[in-house]
């Protein structure tokens, strides 16, 4: 082989492996943020949660200019073969989206809008978690894979650690300012520690259960 | 010969490049017209894409975040000689394959894990003992005690295997990071 080939084998080669490490936790992640954001802000801009779910199915593109997102969806076919791969339920939830959005990238009838979109994600939560979404609100779930950064860097922690996620500020402030260290993250939005009369124990449980099921979850709907 | 091209719109910036602090502190890092380069965690090609410019040569650009690998895959399409291997480095024979028994005429290493300097050891089966080994040591990934004692010890390992040929601290621009140039022996 020359120099050429052996490039073009090697581009090849890390394309599929690197495919291989783009799993559905994506489309989790993209509605979990849209649905932070319209907690966060009155009327946000879509483009950046759009270009990231735009790069997620086509990795390689190169944009000319961002601000021409929204026309690539629009024209978008989400055949990919190089990137995540959508199935038709799914794509009617981005297109649900992008139909719904103005040339700003900014949801046009939010009231109609945001119930939809919390149901979709709900929805896609359960279907590809559907162990550890029984025991903790499908968002709060979603929010946990998206702080990490997606499922393949949480399957592997350890129940202390996902007990804590979402606490980092808290734990930089009891290191660093020797406060209270933290008993818990956003597990604690849960309805069931919400409810609970012993919080820290009720927390610590929860981790438990929770990073059990999300073992389960990843080595059967995500793993390869 | 050439060790750098410099141009206005591409500065190299030792703070952030282990190899351009390493040239700036006086470290001959020659790279001829037609060497071989394996370059281990590579990120997303920053260093990569300018030292592929010093060389005719393939530059093996190994990294196994998929995140920078998808920005080196993007590079070596815009570059001619810059073969992208999404792989952990310890993957010896997958690195093997990739490489197509290319002869390596430099290998430099790049990643501040704790394993680091066995990561290192075990790449050197890839290359002939002619072959330079520039190696970016980042003490504070190996252990929290003084940096000059961590030195030490990496050194004992490293020498067990290698010829150390140079060893420098990258100070002021990377802390607690020394550089080193090794040979197999
Ligand atoms: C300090 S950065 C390298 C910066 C790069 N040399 C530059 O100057 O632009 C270290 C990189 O090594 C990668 N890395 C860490 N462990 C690795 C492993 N076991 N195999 C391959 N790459 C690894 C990380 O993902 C990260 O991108």
């Amino acid at each position: 082989m020359d120099n050429k080939q052996i490039i073009q084998w090697n581009i090849q080669q890390s394309k599929k492996n690197i495919k291989k490490n783009i799993l559905k936790d994506r489309i989790i992640i993209f509605f979990t943020r849209i649905v932070e954001d319209l907690g966060k802000y009155k009327n946000p801009n879509f483009y950046g949660r759009l270009k990231e779910l735009f790069l997620s199915i086509y990795p390689y593109f190169d944009f000319k200019d961002t601000k021409q997102i929204y026309d690539h969806f629009k024209k978008l076919n989400f055949k990919s073969r190089e990137g995540l791969l959508l199935d038709k339920e799914e794509i009617d939830y981005v297109k649900f989206f992008i139909n719904n959005l103005d040339s700003n990238c900014k949801i046009k009838d939010r009231n109609k809008v945001e119930p939809k979109i919390k149901e979709m994600l709900s929805l896609l939560v359960k279907k590809y978690l559907p162990n550890s979404s029984v025991l903790i609100e499908p968002y709060l779930l979603g929010k946990i894979i998206s702080s990490v950064g997606g499922i393949k860097n949480l399957y592997r922690k350890p129940s202390s650690t996902i007990q804590l996620i979402g606490a980092e500020r808290a734990m930089f402030r009891h290191i660093s300012k020797k406060k209270p260290s933290p008993k818990y993250g956003l597990i604690y939005y849960s309805g069931k520690i919400q409810n609970a009369k012993d919080k820290g124990k009720t927390s610590r449980r929860l981790a438990n259960k929770l990073i059990l099921g999300i073992r389960i979850d990843y080595f059967q709907m995500f793993a390869q | 010969m050439k060790t750098r091209s410099k141009s206005k719109t591409e500065e190299w910036n030792p703070y952030t490049s282990k190899w351009e602090a390493a040239f700036e502190k006086g470290l001959d890092l020659t790279v001829n017209k037609t060497d071989n380069i394996l370059y281990l965690g590579a990120s997303s090609g920053t260093t990569v894409n300018r030292v592929s410019k010093l060389t005719k040569g393939i530059i093996f650009a190994v990294e196994n975040s998929p995140q920078m690998a998808i920005n080196l895959v993007r590079l070596s399409k815009k570059r001619q000689n810059i073969a992208p291997i999404f792989s952990d480095a310890r993957d010896v024979v997958f690195i093997t394959k990739a490489l197509f028994n290319k002869k390596i005429n430099i290998l430099f290493q790049d990643i501040p894990s704790r394993d680091q300097v066995e990561i290192l050891i075990n790449a050197s089966k890839l290359v002939s003992k002619e072959c330079r080994i520039f190696f970016s040591l980042k003490t504070q990934s190996i252990s929290q005690q003084n940096p000059k004692k961590t030195l030490q010890e990496v050194m004992e390992k490293l020498k067990t295997c290698f010829k150390i040929i140079l060893v420098k601290n990258l100070e002021p621009f990377h802390k607690k990071h020394y550089f080193l140039i090794l040979r197999g022996s």
